[in-house]
């Protein structure tokens, strides 16, 4: 077995660890998107969302999902955004589908 | 020559996947801390070849980590190097002015992570 396989396999073992943390971040992401629809985004949700995306952006490329980082990157700066409009939230829309695409597809899931 | 690593990072995946990835690649000895001020403890009792300091913390952030470990004798001369989500040149310069050995970017590659901090403090 090569150094970057006993690095893969211990890798996936903590990808499999750290997806509740994962979908933890996700959940928050997708409350704060849910609230913009209704019109009922506090500060406080918007502001957690966006520490989980930033989180998200600094683990997802180490387990090998770099475009996912990216993904989560963006939804952060559009989280942060000092304005905002219907582009703007069909843009982190649009990204966080990516993102949650990637992660289940990490985990095996269609 | 095996290397001794103290990463400071509030997250707990990021600190698994570095240890994974330097115990692995580099046969290195990693101790970590989930705050700045269990690292700067844990830095004077381990005295460590090198310190992997996340910028973003809660409370105490890394550059006011920093300042602490210079301010300490004990400390003032090990190596730090900034894990940062913001990696671009004026974040890095800003990191540096402030003495930093060097800056890696989160997300780091896990195999080449080892590497990078070798050429950022030129072990050999």
């Amino acid at each position: 077995m090569t150094t970057a396989d006993k690095l893969n396999k211990r890798l996936d073992d903590l990808w499999a660890k750290f997806l509740p943390q994962m979908h933890s971040r996700i959940g928050t992401i997708q409350r704060a998107i849910d609230a913009w629809h209704d019109n009922t985004l506090s500060m406080y949700l918007r502001k957690e969302a966006a520490d989980a995306a930033h989180k998200l952006a600094g683990s997802l490329g180490t387990f090998g999902l770099t475009p996912a980082s990216d993904d989560a990157a963006e939804v952060e700066r559009l989280l942060r955004a000092e304005f905002y409009s219907d582009e703007f939230r069909a843009l982190l829309e649009q990204h966080f589908a990516q993102l949650k695409q990637a992660i289940d597809s990490r985990s095996g899931k269609p | 020559m095996q290397r001794h690593i103290l990463l400071i990072d509030d997250e707990d995946d990021i600190r698994e996947v570095t240890a994974v990835s330097l115990e692995t690649v580099a046969g290195w000895q990693v101790s970590s801390a989930r705050s700045g001020v269990d690292g700067i403890e844990l830095a004077k009792k381990a005295l460590p070849d090198a310190i992997l300091l996340d910028v973003m913390m809660p409370e105490q952030d890394g550059p006011a980590t920093l300042r602490l470990l210079r301010n300490n004798e004990v400390t003032a001369r090990i190596p730090v190097i900034f894990l940062t989500a913001k990696a671009q040149s004026i974040e890095r310069e800003r990191l540096q002015a402030i003495g930093a050995a060097g800056t890696l970017a989160k997300p780091f590659n896990p195999l080449t992570l080892a590497n990078e901090i070798s050429e950022i403090l030129k072990w050999q």
